[in-house]
């Protein structure tokens, strides 16, 4: 499990504090539920609040009370699905689930202390699960709705070691693949293809299911308020790593759950003002180079800027001048402060708990920023931004002599080129003895250009480590996906172009491929 | 034999016996069933051989529930809290809990296997 997040004191203490009153909720919706007492708003609570427990504990970094909500919500939708008249099994592991997660949360940090047995208590509740599925004639998960129980959580299933040594295997088959030829080729890179598909999921998986996950929990929100609001998701074909996942699940949740809460009026207010009564929200997502840009927009009420500022100035947040003198996003950095809320009494959905300030607390913690723009009576909007960088690569791009496939390097290696001394095919002059000149072939155990051609070197230097490479000559920079990262030892790397493939080298994993010459010369194409 | 004076539970549904067992050692039988009605009185029980533990430098508590014919889930979480209980002590002060269950009542097995998994630690169950 990942370790906490360097966050705040006061936060870490906030998010305990809330988290076991909301535990103590969900502990008490779910005695009524399971005894046939319950009201008819615990079935919407419990759900609610163990989704929001679960989205709170991953910003903060307790990975381990987040993984048993995630089993819990499990243990919750197989007992919604039997009307609540559940076997003893399923009370026993959700109520002892439901004490667990206090146990964690008491804890400090996310890490599974000594004594403590995660592995155990998880199993014994896929037991229970499992039982649970055999009684039931075994079909799959739905909801009453006849929806999919999804969770965007494959790559969590298969630990960073074993995605990289899946991807040199794919990567292997890969290579071969160029040298086959006829059948054998074909094969081969069909092989690939699925490999590399299935293993570009587990890297950088589609962000639009989590879109609409939140979509669907926010309209259900809405509902529950007696809001009507239709929600829209844009996310094409983006694709996010798993750490840009777990930033942004969180922030879309409380972005979305506050949209509805705070934002949207209710339907007879909506018309008051002129504006149809189902209120709309849009998230939408795209890349942006190497960053994932995101906004969720309504068209509710917008922030009243004047309660900020009033409310400000009764927290002390700033001097009346600096108040009075505040402009607009001036005091939406405020709604950041931990705690801040214009409201005046909190309610279960928002108001105080983990909020804004969390948010912006996941997404920096990857590097990104978040920011607020709002008109009174039009709407807000709330725009995150995070680095997706290990999905992309900048790329020095080249081939080699004779037919082949294009080759890289990435681009944080300066290059340089030169022509071959001699077109008799002689060994091309290096700036010193001592400097050998590589075929990019070598690092795909294929032959080198057959004699006769006259290859040009192209050089590169990153820092005081050299490498000279033969090329045809052609050298060109691109941006590439990374389908199948290998571990930094591993020779090479398959890349996405926006015209096909190439062969992504790691000079330094060639045995004698780099030379150290000390400082660094000037020049070269950058 | 001797007993400790804890307020034991004598109800028609439960009772309780608390005992010495051996030279640092305490044995507390649970028999009949346990419904929500003795729920605060078993807590307090606990809480006060907890403290008798404490006092007294015991290392080990026994329960037997072999003759506990039932315990709902929610009467079970006063288990959760005596183990957390003993587990806010220092390290040199934690006493270990052993329990004895009947395997052919399923629900121990279920809801001792899941107590195991809070303090591995301090926990056994045998059967």
């Amino acid at each position: 499990m990942a370790a906490p997040l360097d966050l705040p004191e006061a936060l870490l203490e906030r998010f305990q504090t809330v988290a076991f009153e909301r535990l103590e909720r969900i502990d008490n919706a779910w005695m009524a539920l399971s005894g046939g007492t319950a009201a008819k708003e615990a079935e919407v609570e419990i759900f609610r609040e163990v989704h929001t427990l679960e989205g709170d504990a991953r910003v903060v970094g307790f990975g381990d009370v987040s993984l048993i909500c995630q089993r819990l919500e499990d243990l919750l939708i197989a007992a919604r699905e039997n009307g609540y008249r559940v076997h003893e099994d399923v009370d026993i592991v959700v109520t002892m689930a439901i004490q667990f997660a206090g146990l964690l949360v008491r804890k400090k940090g996310s890490v599974a202390r000594g004594g403590i047995d995660l592995e155990g208590f998880l199993a014994q509740i896929e037991q229970v699960l499992a039982a649970r599925l055999r009684r039931s004639a075994a079909t799959p998960e739905r909801t009453p709705s006849g929806r999919l129980h999804l969770r965007l959580d494959p790559a969590r299933k298969i630990p960073s070691p074993a995605r990289e040594r899946l991807a040199v295997v794919a990567t292997t088959v890969y290579v071969e693949s160029l040298g086959a030829s006829g059948r054998s080729r074909e094969r081969l890179r069909g092989v690939w293809e699925v490999l590399s598909r299935e293993i570009a999921e587990l890297e950088a998986m589609p962000i639009a299911p989590l879109l609409e996950r939140h979509a669907e929990a926010g309209a259900e929100l809405a509902r529950e308020m007696g809001k009507s609001v239709d929600i829209v998701t844009e996310a094409g074909n983006v694709h996010v790593t798993e750490a840009v996942v777990e930033a942004l699940e969180t922030a879309v949740l409380h972005v979305v759950r506050n949209a509805i809460d705070h934002g949207l009026e209710v339907p007879a207010h909506r018309i008051r003002e002129g504006k149809p009564a189902e209120g709309s929200v849009k998230i939408v997502a795209r890349q942006n180079e190497d960053r994932v840009e995101m906004t969720v927009s309504d068209d509710g009420d917008g922030i009243d800027f004047e309660v900020v500022r009033r409310r400000a100035r009764e927290l002390g947040l700033a001097s009346a001048g600096a108040l009075a003198a505040a402009d607009e996003s001036q005091l939406a950095e405020l709604l950041f402060t931990p705690g801040f809320s214009t409201r005046e009494s909190v309610s279960e959905v928002s108001g105080r708990g983990v909020g804004l300030d969390a948010v912006r607390a996941a997404v920096a913690s990857l590097g990104g920023e978040v920011r607020i723009r709002s008109t009174r009576g039009v709407g807000t909007t709330i725009a995150i931004a995070v680095p997706n960088r290990n999905a992309f690569v900048d790329v020095l791009l080249f081939r080699a002599a004779g037919p082949g496939p294009t080759f890289a390097v990435r681009a944080e290696w300066v290059a340089e080129d030169a022509p071959a001394p001699t077109a008799g095919g002689a060994a091309p002059q290096t700036s010193s003895p001592r400097e050998a000149v590589c075929d990019p072939r070598d690092w795909i155990e294929q032959p080198r250009a057959t004699p006769g051609a006259a290859p040009r070197v192209l050089r590169l230097r990153r820092g005081t480590s050299r490498c000279a490479v033969a090329t045809d000559g052609s050298l060109r920079r691109g941006a590439a996906i990374r389908l199948c990262p290998t571990p930094p030892d591993a020779l090479v790397e398959v890349v996405q172009l926006s015209d096909g493939e190439a062969v992504l080298l790691h000079p330094e994993s060639l045995p004698g491929a780099i030379s150290d010459v000390g400082a660094a010369r000037e020049g070269g194409i950058a | 034999m001797t007993t400790i004076d804890v307020p034991n539970l004598a109800t028609d549904d439960l009772r309780s016996e608390a005992v010495p067992r051996g030279s640092d050692g305490v044995e507390l039988r649970l028999v009949g069933s346990a419904e929500t009605e003795t729920m605060a009185a078993l807590n307090r029980l606990l809480e006060a051989l907890h403290t008798h533990v404490v006092g007294a430098g015991i290392r080990e508590v026994t329960v037997d529930l072999r003759e506990l014919e039932f315990m709902n889930s929610s009467y079970f979480k006063v288990f959760v809290s005596w183990v957390g209980r003993v587990e806010e002590l220092p390290p040199e002060g934690q006493y270990k809990l052993r329990f004895l269950a009947d395997r052919k009542k399923h629900w121990q097995e279920r809801s001792l296997g899941a107590l195991v998994c809070f303090a591995t630690h301090l926990i056994r169950v045998e059967s």
